[in-house]
């Protein structure tokens, strides 16, 4: 019997229809059940049943081939950064397992949804240290939303089912299914698919309370310096209007995070930078002023707060969140508003009245002036040769105007991507916050791509980065998938660089890179590059890579010793930033 | 630092002392007994006494709450 057979049976008056399919047939059927149009993995030995029921459907399902079980990952998280709904990587058991991990690791921290499904050796093999045996289900227990071994066929459809609902809703997240091969080769009767929509002591939305919200806009509608800061929950639950509408009508100037970046018009007078360690000094000099700090969609990671001991403690907290176990657990709140961001600020907004703080938002307006002068000044109009990465950032911005998604790696790179791209639509900074993990942007940018095809996408990437995921070049010449790709080089690994400069006495331990030629391997895969040496040549090759129909490759030289302020150095609080090495 | 139990009804599911061991280790908080049952109605009742201060009590309590397939968490 082939695996796509199928054995039609009538039950019951021709009503039910029950069909004897295998179970990697049910894998596929499912997907295809839960609208699932583009899915990325690598085949191998645990995973080749699901791989040969894929051939039946490709016409329903396109498969992505990456280039490494990671990189695999990193693009369903990409897709899912741009679209706000989980698609699927599959990869094999062990080594396929394992590198999936960091992928893993990265949505978790992101609160980014995909359901990861993974072949695992026959039933009868488990824990007998089988080829390929792995137990990717404790190895993963810590870093997912939820997972599951699936050791029979009939388990498969309300095993995905389950899946797609927790990694979709409530605060998202990755789903690990595990499959065991007898699981995929045997037959089941499929009865068709029913979609999970609740699951008991689960409650993904929780239900406003009012009392909360009002306490809340008591406090809001009493401050005289009133700030938000605005995570990446607002963009998960699509709350940018309700956003707009509280701030405009209570007049409250709002901080989006590193991860919140577009929830907020960057154009709207409102809008006063970004918080955190390499963030704007206003809010963070702010924060540390502010009457009432109104928290929605975060979680106080410690790169927003720098010392807690010292973070915001002259302020009363309002914190907005879908997950109960970020309440308190950073910072003590004085009103917890348990709540999807959107059903949170819709329920907020009748009860704010409507005020203005011209003279709290001239605070912020007096700070930037003085980032301008000793921070984005020299970024963005400096002297030398080589471009800066700021430079770059505004070109870029100028030229897209602000409507490209831009995937950051993880360094300075990152941290200029963040400052010097006016991002002004939703879900267009695709970066990995939470986890920091470099190689991410590459296979990211593949995802993001194919999941909003019509929009520009543009990685920005650094020399060190690039080379953690660069064979997924590979994948982007096999799909043909329109990217464009700057890379800024300095032959660094420039943040821990900068550490080093600024913390370990310039001893630049193992943080100096003798690079490949870029362009070179470019042409290996067929994709156009061009390297940029100095100022002067930026502008026309940057041109050249978005006028160009395919994927183009920009490599810049940048200083190689440029650092990226303003900065909380480690352990000092908020309004302890530093706008220069020498303070 | 005091005693404190927190007592969860589950899914009867081996799979699930793993992922609270997970969060009692990650956390460096010590776990001094636990036990399980199961109850008449099939569901599991797991009880886990362990020493940490009162903030972290409260914090793994909800960091269980959330976990798929866990009920009801009681802390004491």
């Amino acid at each position: 019997m082939t695996l796509n057979t199928v054995t039609e049976t009538k039950i019951k008056n021709n009503i039910t229809k029950s069909v004897s399919i295998t179970g990697a047939e049910a894998v596929v059927r499912s997907l295809i059940e839960e609208d699932i149009k583009v899915i990325f993995g690598y085949p191998g030995g645990a995973n080749m049943p699901i791989y040969d029921a894929l051939m039946n459907h490709h016409d329903e399902i396109h498969h992505v081939l990456g280039r490494h079980e990671q990189g695999c990952a990193h693009a369903c998280e990409g897709w899912a950064r741009v679209t706000n709904k989980a698609t699927v990587c599959i990869a094999t058991s062990g080594p396929g397992a394992t590198n999936f991990v960091t992928g893993i690791v990265d949505a978790h921290m992101d609160s980014t949804p995909m359901v990861c499904i993974l072949g695992q050796v026959p039933k009868h093999l488990l824990g007998m240290d089988a080829f390929q045996e792995t137990d990717v289900i404790g190895m993963t227990m810590g870093v997912t939303k939820w997972n599951y071994q699936v050791t029979s066929a009939e388990e498969i459809p309300a095993a995905l089912a389950k899946a797609f609902f927790i990694a979709n809703s409530g605060r998202p997240g990755p789903v690990v299914i595990d499959i065991t091969k007898n699981a995929q080769v045997e037959t089941m009767e499929w009865e068709g698919y029913k979609k999970c929509t609740s699951l008991r002591g689960y409650t993904p939305r929780p239900k406003v309370q009012i009392n909360k919200i009002k306490e809340a806009a008591a406090l809001l509608n009493v401050a005289h310096r009133p700030m938000i800061l605005a995570g990446h929950g607002v963009l998960i639950s699509g709350a940018e209007s309700a956003l707009q509408a509280v701030a405009e009508k209570a007049g409250i100037p709002v901080a989006t995070t590193l991860m919140g970046l577009g929830s907020f018009s960057p154009k709207n007078e409102l809008n006063v930078g970004i918080p955190g360690m390499h963030g704007n000094y206003g809010p963070n000099l702010l924060t540390n002023q502010c009457d009432v700090l109104f928290a929605v969609g975060m979680r106080f990671d410690d790169r927003i707060t720098g010392n807690v001991s010292k973070y915001a403690k002259q302020a009363k907290i309002i914190h907005m969140d879908i997950d109960p176990a970020e309440i308190d657990k950073i910072i003590q709140t004085d009103v917890a508003i348990l709540a999807d961001a959107k059903d949170g600020l819709e329920a907020l907004l009748p009860f704010l009245e409507k005020h203005t703080h011209p003279e709290w938002l001239q605070r912020f307006k007096d700070c930037d002036q003085v980032e301008y002068e000793k921070v984005k000044k020299i970024d963005l109009e400096s002297n030398g040769d080589k471009p800066k990465m700021g430079e770059i950032m505004k070109a870029l911005d100028e030229k897209t105007k602000g409507e490209a998604i831009i995937v950051a790696d993880v360094g300075q790179h990152q941290m200029a991507a963040m400052r010097y791209y006016q991002y002004q639509l939703p879900n267009s900074y695709v970066t990995s916050g939470g986890s920091g993990t470099m190689g991410f942007a590459l296979p990211a940018l593949i995802g993001a791509k194919m999941g909003a095809p019509e929009r520009t996408a543009i990685a920005i990437i650094g020399d060190g980065s690039f080379q953690m995921t660069i064979q997924e070049l590979g994948t982007i010449f096999q799909q043909k998938i329109p990217v464009k790709i700057v890379i800024f080089n300095n032959n660094f690994l420039g943040m821990v660089r900068q550490w080093q400069q600024l913390f370990f006495d310039k001893r630049y331990a193992q943080t100096e890179l003798v690079n490949p030629d870029f362009v070179k391997i470019c042409e290996g895969y067929h994709i156009p590059a061009e390297k940029v040496n100095c100022k002067k040549d930026l502008d026309g090759a940057l041109n050249r890579m978005l006028a160009h129909d395919g994927s183009y490759l920009v490599e810049v030289v940048i200083e190689r010793e440029d650092n990226v302020f303003p900065m909380i150095p480690s352990g000092a609080a908020v309004d302890e930033m530093i706008l220069s090495e020498n303070r | 630092m005091r005693q404190h139990s927190v007592k969860i009804i589950s899914l009867n599911s081996p799979v699930l002392i793993g992922r609270f061991m997970t969060i009692f280790s990650r956390r460096r908080v010590e776990v001094t007994n636990y036990s399980f049952s199961k109850l008449n109605n099939g569901d599991g009742q797991f009880t886990i006494d362990f020493v940490s201060d009162d903030h972290m009590a409260m914090n793994i309590q909800k960091q269980l709450d959330k976990q798929l397939d866990i009920f009801e968490t009681t802390l004491n």
